[in-house]
Parts: C-alpha cells; sequence; structure tokens
C-alpha cells in the first residue's frame, strides 16, 4: 500500500454565529497517499474548503477546530510550529481567486523567491534563476522579463500559472488545489487542469483537489471523497462512481452532469436545498431530499462504512443492501484498515 | 458516531429590534459606555448650566481673584478656582460649555444636513451633478479652512452666529462625500435594482431604503464632527475671533487666562482638560459605533462564543 | 501619468484662483480696509484720499482685474502694516520656518504613529490594543495650542529642558513640534490600525502564510508594506492640514517666527493685504502637497492607473 501523506480524522470545525455556534465540517476522515490525485467534491457549504484549510492548519478565525486531527507523516498540524514547518516545504496551497490570493504590491519574482529564500536557503540570484525556471515550468512565455510584474499585469489563466509556480517553488509532495479553475473561463479550465496534472505526473508530487465540478474530477482525480452537509457522504475510486454511485447524492450530482454522448430532453437536478450547516437537518443530512430516505434516516446519521472493496457510503439503504446495518457508535470504525 | 449537542451561550441576544440590540451591545462595552456616558454628561452639565452654576458666571470679585482650585489649596467656595477678575472658573466652564457645545450641534445640524443632501443627490443622480457637486466638493477641501475663517470673522466681526455660518461652510464637504459613496454602494445592490424594477419612484426609493442604511454611518460620522467641531470653535475662540466677551466658551477662557500661565496655571489646564475628556468620549463613542454597526467586525466578536463551545465538547468527552 | 497630472494641476490652479477671488471679495467687499489706515474721526475727505491711494474707489470689477493681473505678475500688493514692503516677501521670509517646523512634526508623527498602530491592530481587542487606541484618541482629543501650553508647563517651565518661545536655539523646535505632532500622531496611529487589521484579513496574507512564513516576516513584508501606502499617503494630506490650520495656533502658543504668527500679527495690524497674501501663499502650498502627495500615490501604487 502506497505511504499515505495526509491523514485527517473525525475533523470537526465550527463557527460561531448569532445563535450560537454550527459546525461546518463534522467528523470528515480522509487520507491522501503519495502521488495520490484525491477528489474532494462537494456544493458550497458541504463543508470542503474549510477541510482543506484544515489539513494546512489554517482554519481562520471565527472558525475553530474543535475535534479530530490532521497528521502529516504522522505530525500534527494543529502544532503550531509543526505546521509551520511543514507548509511550504511539503505541503503547499492553491486557490481559486490568483488576484486577490497574490500579494497586488509586490513582484512575481518576489513571491516566488521568499519561499526559496526564507524555507530554503536560496540566495537571492539562486532564486531569481529558479524562479525563471519555474515560471517556464507553467508555461508562462519570456519568463525572464515577467518577473518584475505585479500581478495585476497578468491575465486571469496566467496569475493561476503563477500562483502554481509559487506554490511549486516550495517542492511539495502534496499541492491542494482549492477550486483552482472555477474563476476561469472554460478554455482556460482545462489549460489549467492540463498543467497541474503535468506537473503532477513530471514532479511526482500528490494533489488533493477541491471542487464542485463533477467534470474536474472525472477529468483529473484517481479518487473521490464526495461531501455534503459537513461530512463524507461516499468515497471511491473515480469510475467506479461514476459508473455506479452508491450514496443517493452522488447518483443525483453523477445523473444532473450534462453528457454529450447520451441524448436527454431535460436536466435532471436535485430537488430541495443543500443544509445551512452539518446539525440543521436531524439524522442524515441529505433525508430532506432523498427519494430513498426511510425512518431511520430521518432520526439516525449513518456512519461512513466500507461497503465493498474500497467502496464508501454513509447511508442507511445501502448499508441494509450489504448487511452492514446494525448500530455502530463513535468514530468511523473502519477507518484504520483502508484509505 | 454520537451527535453531539452544541448548547447555546445563554448570553445570546434574541431577535430584538435593532436599536434595542444596540443599546444591549453599548451596555456592554468598555469604552462606548464611557464615552456615551461622559458626553451625556457634559450635554446636561451645559444644558442645565444655568441651574447648577454655584455663581454667575460673569460676576467680578476683584478681591477674590486668581484663587487656586480646591485640590491646590483653594476653598469650597470656588472648586475650580477663580481668573484675573475674580470670576467663578467652574461657573464659566458651564457657561462656556453651553455655547461650545451649541455651535457644534449647530453645526453638525447645518452642515451634515446641507452635505447629505448634496450627497444624496449626487449619488442618486449620477453623471453631470454628481460630477460637478464632488468637484465642488473636492475643490473646496483644499482651501486653508481656518485661515479663511480667520479672515471672514475678522473682516465681517467676529460673533457666534457668524461662527456658525463659517464653520459650517468649512464643514459640509465630508457629509457629501461620504453620503455619495454610499448611495452609490446601495444602488448598485440589487435590492434597489428589484424595488426600482417594481416601479418604486425615486423618493419612495430614498425614503424606505435609501435613508435607513445611512443612519449609522452618518450618526457615527456626526460625532466624530461633533467633537472635531468642538476643537475648531475652541481654536478660533482662542485667538479671539470666535465668541466674544461677555460671552464664555473654552476656548476663549484658555486665551483669556494665557497670561496667567505660571502664575494661575488652572486657568489654562483645566478648560483644556474639559475639552479633552469631551472630544475624547466623543471619539470613543464614534470608535465604538463605527464597530457595532459594521456587520464583519461583529464575527469577529461572536468568536468568542466558540471558546464556550470547545469547552463543551471537552466536558463530553470525558 | 501625463495626463493624470496635468488634470490635477489644472484642478490645483483652479482651486487658488478660487482662494484669491474669496479672500479678495472678503477684504475689498466686506470689510472698510481704508479703516486701518484712519484715525477714529476722519473727515469724509481724508476717507476719500485714502481710498484713492489704495485704489479703492475703483468700481469692484476694475479692482478685480487688477488683482488677477497682478496675482499673475506675482505681486501681491504692500502690506500695511510695512508700507513700501511687499506682502508676498514678507510671507515668504516666514515661510520656511513654517515649514521646517511641520515637516519636523509630521516626520515624528509617522514615526511615532506607525508602530503604535500596528501594534493595536496585530492583537485586536487586546489590552494593549485598547491602551494604545485610547492613548491614541486622547492625543487626538486635545486642543493643538492647549497641548502647547501644557508642554511649556511641564517641559519648559517645571523641568526648564527646551525652550518655550522663538525659535532662536537648537532646542526651541522640540515643544512646538510635539504639540503639533501629538495629535496628528493620534490620528495617524487610528488609520494604521484599522488599515492594517484590514490588510491583515486579506486573502494574499492566507497565502502567504500557506508558504509557512514566519508571522513577523508576513506582517513585516507583506500586510506592512501594503498598509504603508495608503496611511502614507493620508498623512501628506495631514501635513498639508497642519500647514493649512494647526500651524496658526501652535507658532502663536510658542512666538515660533513662521506665517502662523504672522497671520495673527497681520489680524492684530489690521494689515489686509498681508492676509490676502497669507491666505494665497498657504493655499499654494496646500495644493502643492496634495498635487504631489496624489503623484507619488500613482507611482507607489500603480494599479490606480490601470484600473
Amino acid at each position: 500500500m502506497t505511504e499515505r501523506l495526509l491523514e485527517i480524522e473525525n475533523l470537526c470545525v465550527a463557527f460561531p454565529t448569532r445563535s450560537g455556534p454550527v459546525y461546518g465540517v463534522k467528523g470528515v476522515t480522509m487520507n491522501v497517499a503519495r502521488q495520490e490525485r484525491l477528489g474532494v467534491v462537494g456544493e458550497s457549504g458541504s463543508g470542503k474548503s474549510v477541510t482543506a484549510l484544515a489539513a494546512m492548519g489554517l482554519v481562520q478565525s471565527p472558525g475553530r477546530v474543535v475535534g479530530g486531527t490532521v497528521k502529516w507523516r504522522g505530525r500534527s498540524m494543529f502544532d503550531k510550529a509543526e505546521a509551520a514547518d511543514i507548509r511550504g516545504r511539503d505541503v503547499a496551497m492553491i486557490f481559486q481567486d490568483a488576484m486577490v490570493s497574490l500579494n497586488p504590491l509586490m513582484t512575481v519574482e518576489r513571491q516566488i523567491g521568499e519561499v526559496l529564500m526564507k524555507r530554503r536557503g536560496y540566495s537571492k540570484t539562486h532564486a531569481r534563476r529558479r524562479a525563471i525556471e519555474l515560471l517556464e515550468m507553467v508555461g508562462i512565455p519570456f519568463p525572464a522579463e515577467r518577473l518584475k510584474q505585479m500581478p495585476y499585469e497578468f491575465s486571469g489563466g496566467m496569475r493561476q500559472r503563477v500562483m502554481i509556480a509559487v506554490a511549486l517553488a516550495s517542492e511539495p509532495e502534496l499541492l491542494i488545489a482549492d477550486e483552482p479553475t472555477t474563476a476561469l473561463d472554460v478554455t482556460i479550465q482545462a489549460q489549467i487542469l492540463e498543467l497541474i496534472r503535468e506537473l503532477s505526473d513530471h514532479l511526482g508530487v500528490a494533489v488533493m483537489m477541491i471542487t464542485h465540478d463533477l467534470g474536474v474530477v472525472a477529468e483529473f482525480c484517481d479518487r473521490v471523497q464526495v461531501m455534503y452537509g459537513g461530512r463524507v457522504v461516499e468515497r471511491a475510486p473515480v469510475e467506479p462512481l461514476f459508473a455506479a454511485p452508491y450514496h443517493p447524492y452522488s447518483a443525483g450530482l453523477v445523473a444532473s452532469s450534462p453528457r454529450v454522448d447520451v441524448v436527454r430532453d431535460r436536466l435532471t437536478s436535485i430537488a430541495g436545498d443543500p443544509p445551512a450547516h452539518a446539525d440543521a437537518v436531524p439524522g442524515c443530512p441529505f433525508n430532506p431530499r432523498c427519494p430513498e430516505a426511510n425512518d431511520r434516516c430521518r432520526v439516525e446519521a449513518p456512519p461512513l462504512l466500507e461497503l465493498q472493496d474500497r467502496r464508501w457510503a454513509a447511508c442507511w439503504r445501502r448499508a441494509e443492501e450489504y448487511g452492514l446495518a446494525e448500530r455502530s457508535h463513535g468514530l468511523d470504525e473502519t477507518a484504520e484498515v483502508a484509505t | 458516531m454520537t451527535d453531539v449537542a452544541i448548547t447555546a451561550p445563554t448570553t445570546t441576544v434574541s431577535d430584538a429590534s435593532p436599536l434595542r440590540t444596540l443599546l444591549h451591545d453599548l451596555l456592554r462595552s468598555g469604552t462606548g459606555l464611557v464615552g456615551a456616558v461622559v458626553l451625556l454628561l457634559m450635554i446636561g452639565a451645559a444644558v442645565f448650566a444655568p441651574w447648577i452654576s454655584p455663581h454667575d458666571p460673569a460676576a467680578q470679585d476683584l478681591s477674590s481673584r486668581l484663587q487656586p482650585p480646591l485640590f491646590w489649596g483653594g476653598t469650597f467656595e470656588h472648586v475650580l478656582g477663580t481668573d484675573q477678575l475674580g470670576r467663578d472658573l467652574l461657573s464659566r466652564l458651564l457657561s462656556g460649555a453651553r455655547l461650545s457645545m451649541l455651535v457644534a450641534v449647530a453645526v453638525v445640524a447645518i452642515a451634515g444636513g446641507f452635505g447629505t443632501t448634496m450627497g444624496l443627490i449626487a449619488g442618486y443622480r449620477g453623471k453631470t451633478t454628481d460630477a460637478v457637486i464632488m468637484r465642488i466638493a473636492d475643490m473646496q477641501l483644499a482651501f486653508p479652512g481656518i485661515l479663511l475663517a480667520l479672515v471672514i470673522l475678522y473682516a465681517i466681526g467676529p460673533s457666534a452666529s457668524l461662527l456658525i455660518i463659517v464653520l459650517s461652510i468649512n464643514g459640509w464637504m465630508v457629509y457629501a462625500r461620504i453620503t455619495r459613496s454610499l448611495v452609490l454602494g446601495l444602488r448598485k445592490s440589487e435590492y434597489i435594482e428589484a424595488a426600482e424594477i417594481s416601479g418604486a419612484g425615486p423618493a419612495r426609493i430614498m425614503g424606505r431604503h435609501i435613508l435607513p442604511n445611512l443612519v449609522s454611518p452618518l450618526l457615527t460620522l456626526s460625532v466624530l464632527e461633533f467633537a472635531r467641531i468642538i476643537l475648531a470653535e475652541a481654536s478660533l475662540s482662542f485667538l479671539g475671533y470666535g465668541v466674544q466677551p461677555p460671552n464664555a466658551s473654552w476656548g476663549l477662557i484658555i486665551g483669556q487666562g494665557q497670561d496667567y500661565l505660571t502664575s494661575a496655571w488652572w486657568l489654562v489646564t483645566i478648560p483644556g482638560v474639559v475639552i479633552c475628556i469631551t472630544v475624547l468620549s466623543a471619539n470613543l463613542l464614534a470608535s465604538w459605533l463605527r464597530i457595532h454597526t459594521d456587520p464583519k467586525q461583529r464575527e469577529k466578536q461572536l468568536g468568542r462564543q466558540l471558546d464556550a463551545l470547545v469547552v463543551e465538547i471537552a466536558k463530553e468527552r470525558t | 501619468m501625463k495626463r493624470f497630472l496635468i488634470k490635477r494641476v489644472l484642478v490645483g490652479l483652479i482651486v487658488i484662483f478660487l482662494v484669491s477671488t474669496a479672500v479678495f471679495l472678503v477684504t475689498r467687499v466686506v470689510t472698510d480696509p481704508e479703516l486701518a489706515f484712519l484715525p477714529i474721526d476722519a473727515s469724509p475727505e481724508q476717507r476719500i484720499a485714502v481710498e484713492q491711494h489704495l485704489g479703492l474707489d475703483q468700481p469692484l470689477i476694475a479692482q478685480y482685474g487688477d488683482f488677477l493681473g497682478d496675482l499673475l505678475r506675482l505681486d501681491l500688493g504692500d502690506s500695511y502694516w510695512q508700507p513700501g514692503k511687499p506682502a508676498l516677501d514678507i510671507v515668504m521670509d516666514r515661510l520656511p520656518s513654517t515649514l521646517w517646523l511641520n515637516t519636523v512634526a509630521i516626520v515624528a508623527a509617522v514615526l511615532i504613529a506607525v508602530p503604535l498602530g500596528t501594534i493595536a491592530a496585530l492583537r485586536p481587542g487586546s489590552w494593549l490594543d485598547r491602551t494604545t487606541t485610547t492613548t491614541s484618541l486622547l492625543g487626538l482629543s486635545a486642543p493643538q495650542f492647549w497641548l502647547g501650553f501644557i508642554l511649556i508647563l511641564i517641559f519648559g517651565v517645571n523641568l526648564g529642558w527646551f525652550p518655550t518661545s522663538g525659535a532662536d536655539q537648537r532646542l526651541s523646535i522640540v515643544l512646538p513640534a510635539a504639540a503639533l505632532a501629538l495629535p496628528t500622531a493620534g490620528k495617524i496611529a487610528q488609520m494604521m490600525r484599522s488599515t492594517m487589521i484590514d490588510e491583515l484579513d486579506r486573502p494574499y496574507m492566507l497565502t502567504a502564510e500557506s508558504k509557512g512564513l514566519r508571522r513577523l516576516y508576513r506582517i513585516h513584508h507583506h500586510a506592512l508594506r501594503n498598509t504603508l501606502v495608503p496611511v502614507l499617503t493620508q498623512s501628506s494630506y495631514e501635513y498639508a492640514r497642519m500647514l493649512a490650520g494647526y500651524t496658526v495656533v501652535v507658532e502663536t502658543v510658542f512666538a515660533w517666527p513662521g506665517v502662523g504668527q504672522l497671520t495673527v500679527q497681520a489680524l492684530e495690524q489690521q494689515d489686509l493685504m498681508l492676509l490676502q497674501a497669507i491666505v494665497i501663499v498657504v493655499a499654494t502650498m496646500v495644493v502643492v502637497v496634495n498635487v504631489v502627495t496624489d503623484l507619488l500615490y500613482e507611482v507607489i501604487d500603480p494599479r490606480i492607473e490601470a484600473a
């Protein structure tokens, strides 16, 4: 079995509101292995971005981690000193909007170079050379001239490439990408995804791709975690997930994706709205919108269970079908066994 | 997997009206409350001055000139001492409070009223009207205000009314600019677009949708401006071109006392302390208002609720 | 950039023109300048004679025309108080002292305010923040002239460390500069604090943190640099405001031989020509500072032009 790089276990993150604190992420468990391309898919509010931030130990106030662990090769990301050491060296992150995620008043050279100089002790000249290399690697033409430019002088797609270059400067083993293509034009999206895939192959970097777009998942990922209502509701390798989704929500998502190869009159969608937070709905978070919900679903939230080899779902109906519907309490029991 | 119950903290505020919520928060804040209370005290003292003054502020008594304040070897007769003409300082300060505050309130009302109206027109009409009004405001902002005020006051002859006029002319611009940018921001919101589409006329939109959103920022601004005018009037009166004797204003009292700086230091020091306290309270109140009417800042305050949650969870786990 | 510069200068010139007109009106129309030269019981003939001498018997339009013409030739008339001396010269004589005083004051203010504001921003709501904030607010709540007196009392008279009037000694500048600087420092510190708090919250700071850069480094190289841009430009505008207003009272309190003190002297001497010259010169200075600041801001934050 390939090494695990990142291990998130039973993560719980809460946020304060006027009517009291609520969970944004509840009991999420997932792992990323070396060179793996993991997709984390869900709609807005599913908790996927918060999970990504927690993976870096970067949950922003007023939100706070209130339970669970996140470990990088066994080291806790909640230990401030460890986390600061791991970030920018072993794990790097890229964000959705490069316009605001890059310092608007700092040159590209500096933004790439500071990681090299501060974290890896490069000299200024060495850093400059390496920055040019990185810009070339991410496909920016005339890199030497563009070093001294500021982010606003680049187009959207180019800016995203710069952000990738900044992330790669750390020579990470894992790249966490939070909706890296969402803010871009469709054609550029494809280019950026292609770039990330090439880089991942070339440099052996694992990628944790956070997205709401199933197309991205299908294109890019090896394995998928589907999130809903602050929880992981399904976990599977990508092809089996698309071919035969277990959880009714994943089934809904797959069914509602427009397809070129099948003739359909209308697009299907999932009726209803996602919950505002992890405890907004009693029992299984998906039950109000689920065509298969039964009484148990409405009362008790199902745990994420491995129903078949490498196929996990948090659904009582599926669990019943596989004979695993006995009551289970506490943590996700089968977590230690497989990814 | 057990669901951990989240208990809401008992100090949560219910969905009361915004004003009550504001008052509730004010009572629980530290500096904001201090500011509000002190300011109210000052205003109260000014309003009730004639009744609470121990002496007639204009009464001269040359036999007890330059008496020190109580804490510096003085008597209860003149708690804050007397000036070179034997006038009781406390009474003069109270009388001065009236005039200083009156000027400040009047200027805030006039400049604020005019400026806000200009800002509303500029923001709502847009295009040329906006450009013209803002140009005028910008240019006037570049004028050396106090200097011109001095020259005008000197030329026409200083008086409290002229002072109010001059300070108002100098002060409308900031209201206009802020109102205008608020209106522009609001206009762009879909909320207003929806109202416009549903046929509401400009006056109605203005009244029901735009104005209520202007109240908090303008309130904060008015309190800040109040503070600034108190200082400006003090400077002008100190120089002798503001409030004129026999009337009193805090600045004027300092001006009249400056020759006695080393011999009767309280004549200069105490009025200044009073000005300081008044202006400081206004600033504290304004700071608090700014934070508490800005939704983003509220979020940070609510972060403390989470600590309670963490403790709850920790307890449940053991 | 050129277009921006030209536009700004043009607007500035219009401002100077408007201010000049305003002061012209005030000194000719609203008041009777000739009264300064006449004894109380002057006869009508004497009055007319003086009016003619001062050119005040001409129709207003003509006077205005003359005024504008003179203005373009930088002739602001002769002082009443010091006859024969051009008002402009008297003002220019005093200008360097004022500029020097104000410059020292603003530099001191910035040097105090930037660290103060930064410290407050790093832990909003903490006692450190509250103390620094209250101190800043206290500073900006004090009337400058009063602050001057307090400084004189404490440091001049009681402790005897600094001179309390005039500009003869090397240390003469300390107290007046402090009186000017402290309230401004309070204002700038507040500005620094709120800008910094906003800046620390921005997404690019998260990116910087995700690179594993240390907190001090992030604050210094990312947040601080970006915060200083708007704060320093605001400080520049404060400088202009200092020149235009507060300097008058502070110079008076400390008998500092600058344009501010000159203003009060001109008022006492009823020298309207001199007052006119002072107002025009100060307005020009303010415009110059504003234009230069706008330009520098342009250069430092090129996004403005790109936007």
